[in-house]
């Protein structure tokens, strides 16, 4: 029997967190390959639209990876995305989507162990939700 | 003796606002007579949905339908309408977005029936009778349409050319049809397909009040404050959708010194009206200390914000990203 | 029996149709009158503020608006004291 393997994207900041995987792939740390990393410059620069549209087309979590909190390398930039990961999940649990489907870590660029810790973290706690609500049959929208 | 199009106008699970923003043409309604032979408008003049069937293929020249589709007949009505028209226009915002009636997305039918025909406290029920689409009573068959567990928009449904978006559409937006109407006939020629009939900017391009510095700490509800007549809402506290609403109303709403609630949906670029609009709130709520800010804190916060999904998607759940509450337990 | 149906019942607002059935003689067996459309405004009201209940009533019908945006604002002033 198969079973579930989720599919996660990731978007992780240039400065912190793609660093800190780029570390861990270095390193040689394993974790599991079902995370889809896309990078932006900063977290704060991901629109809730991106989020949103990665579930609509059938992600069954994301993970948004920034510098810690006074780290940022625009300064403020990490701030911004606390709040608006914040509100999004707000949006998602009362559309019925669990919001623990959506994770933001803080990563630096020294923490390649860290990363690969609270991804293999992450993915384990949705393959516990199973796959997304949005992804059984018949359940896509017109 | 000038030539006139000929004009259908037909209707979804409507408030009818739009047919009163037709006719809030006044006088000039007239010109639209002299330009434009009805040949669908129940709302308005009596025909029947047999007129309508009758009428053969891109015969007709320009159809507005408003509404959400809701029931199996509007949805008919849409396809019937698109197959006997040359140009398909969504008017109003239940028709380009699924407007207010698109709130049932955050419900289902079956909750839907139980209210309406079991709990509401005027309704005696007692054996909760509930609409079928057939009966036979007394050796009589009768049959109504069906009810969607969704509301769509018009272009989730049929192929649009245009949309004249608003709730209602504003009088200086209906007005512009009639150019339209009289260059086709002049020349032939029509706007490019997919021309939204509004502002290509939104609302705060033309919002009348001052705008300062965007830094809120505090939401107020209406009841909680007394709005300085001459800020720009959103700066005060009060929840706007203006910088996610496309303009073009005349910021009526602004001018009574009520926040906008985005009924003229997204400007152009814009996948998603209300991920924009939580972009732009959480950027701007309690940015003034937010080093400081504990995660319990920025929690607290955004729950000043009563209810994101009625207050971000009022006018635009049904063309959203995630267009509906998902069912417990199963399909959406 | 023949039947004769109204549809849609035209010039107002909202959509219905009568079908009146008659029987042999040509006389009128029975009528019904039946609602073609339910928006669940009872229903999907729940859940939201208060203070948006005027703006979303009015979009019961674009012919009285007002009535029902005062009407649902009066639940707006009762809540205040409840």
């Amino acid at each position: 029997m198969d079973e579930f393997e989720p599919t996660i994207i990731g978007f992780c900041c240039n400065w912190c967190a793609y660093a800190g995987a780029d570390l861990a792939g270095i390193s040689r740390i394993q974790y599991p390959p079902n995370l889809r990393m896309i990078r932006v410059m900063c977290s704060g620069a991901i629109d809730p639209v991106y989020i949103l549209e990665a579930f609509s087309k059938g992600a069954d979590g994301v993970f948004i990876g920034g510098c810690h909190p006074g780290d940022c390398h625009y300064m403020a930039g990490n701030y911004k995305t606390k709040r608006k990961v914040t509100l999004t999940k707000r949006v998602l649990s009362q559309l019925g989507l669990e919001s623990q489907r959506l994770r933001l870590e803080w990563v630096s660029a020294a923490e390649g162990q860290r990363f690969a810790q609270v991804v293999a973290d992450f993915i384990k706690e949705v393959k516990e939700l199973g796959p997304s609500p949005l992804n059984q049959e018949g359940a896509r929208h017109g | 003796m000038d030539k006139k199009i000929k004009l259908a106008i037909g209707l979804g699970s409507t408030c009818s606002g739009c047919d009163i923003a037709i006719l809030d043409l006044n006088e000039k309604i007239l010109v639209l007579a002299s330009l434009a032979e009805i040949v669908f408008w129940p709302t308005a003049m009596d025909f029947k949905l047999s007129d309508l069937e009758r009428i053969g293929k891109n015969e007709i020249d320009i159809s507005l339908q408003h509404g959400t589709i809701r029931t199996s007949e509007q949805e008919h009505i849409a396809h019937l309408l698109r197959e006997k028209s040359k140009v398909m226009i969504a008017f109003g915002s239940c028709s380009c977005f699924g407007g207010i009636p698109g709130l049932c997305n955050l419900t289902s039918r079956e909750e839907i029936f139980e209210t309406v025909y079991k709990e509401t406290p005027s309704t005696v029920n007692p054996e909760f009778i509930t609409p079928q689409t057939e009966i036979t009573q007394d050796g009589h068959d009768l049959t109504l349409p069906e009810l969607y567990d969704d509301g769509k928009a018009l272009p989730q449904i049929v192929d649009v050319d245009y949309y004249l978006p608003g709730c209602p559409p504003a009088v200086e937006l209906v007005e512009r049809l009639l150019p339209i109407i009289t260059d086709f006939l002049e020349t032939g020629e029509l706007p490019p397909k997919g021309t939204v009939i509004a502002s290509d900017k939104t609302l705060c391009d033309e919002c009348p009040l001052t705008k300062e510095n965007k830094m809120l700490s505090k939401i107020f509800r209406p009841h909680e404050i007394i709005p300085d007549p001459k800020r720009c809402l959103l700066e005060q506290g009060i929840l706007c959708m203006g910088p996610a609403t496309r303009g073009g109303c005349g910021s009526r709403c602004i001018n009574a010194l009520m926040p906008c609630r985005g009924c003229m949906g997204p400007t152009a670029e814009v996948k998603d009206q209300g991920a924009k609009m939580i972009s732009a709130i959480a950027s701007i709520l309690g940015v003034e200390n937010e080093k400081d800010l504990s995660e319990d804190e920025v929690e607290k916060l955004l729950e000043q914000i009563k209810d994101p999904v009625g207050t971000f998607y009022r006018f635009t759940l049904p063309v959203a990203l995630i267009n509906r509450r998902i069912k417990e337990g199963s399909l959406k | 029996m023949k039947k004769v149906t109204i549809e849609p019942i035209t010039r107002l607002e909202g959509e219905a149709k009568i079908d009146i059935f008659l029987n042999d003689e040509g006389n009128v067996d029975n009528a019904y009158f039946q609602v073609v459309e339910l928006r669940g405004f009872e229903r999907f009201c729940q859940g939201r503020p208060v203070e948006e209940m005027p703006r979303i009533t009015s979009r019961i019908c674009g012919v009285c608006p007002a009535a029902h945006h005062m009407a649902s604002s009066a639940s707006d002033f009762i809540s205040r004291y409840v």
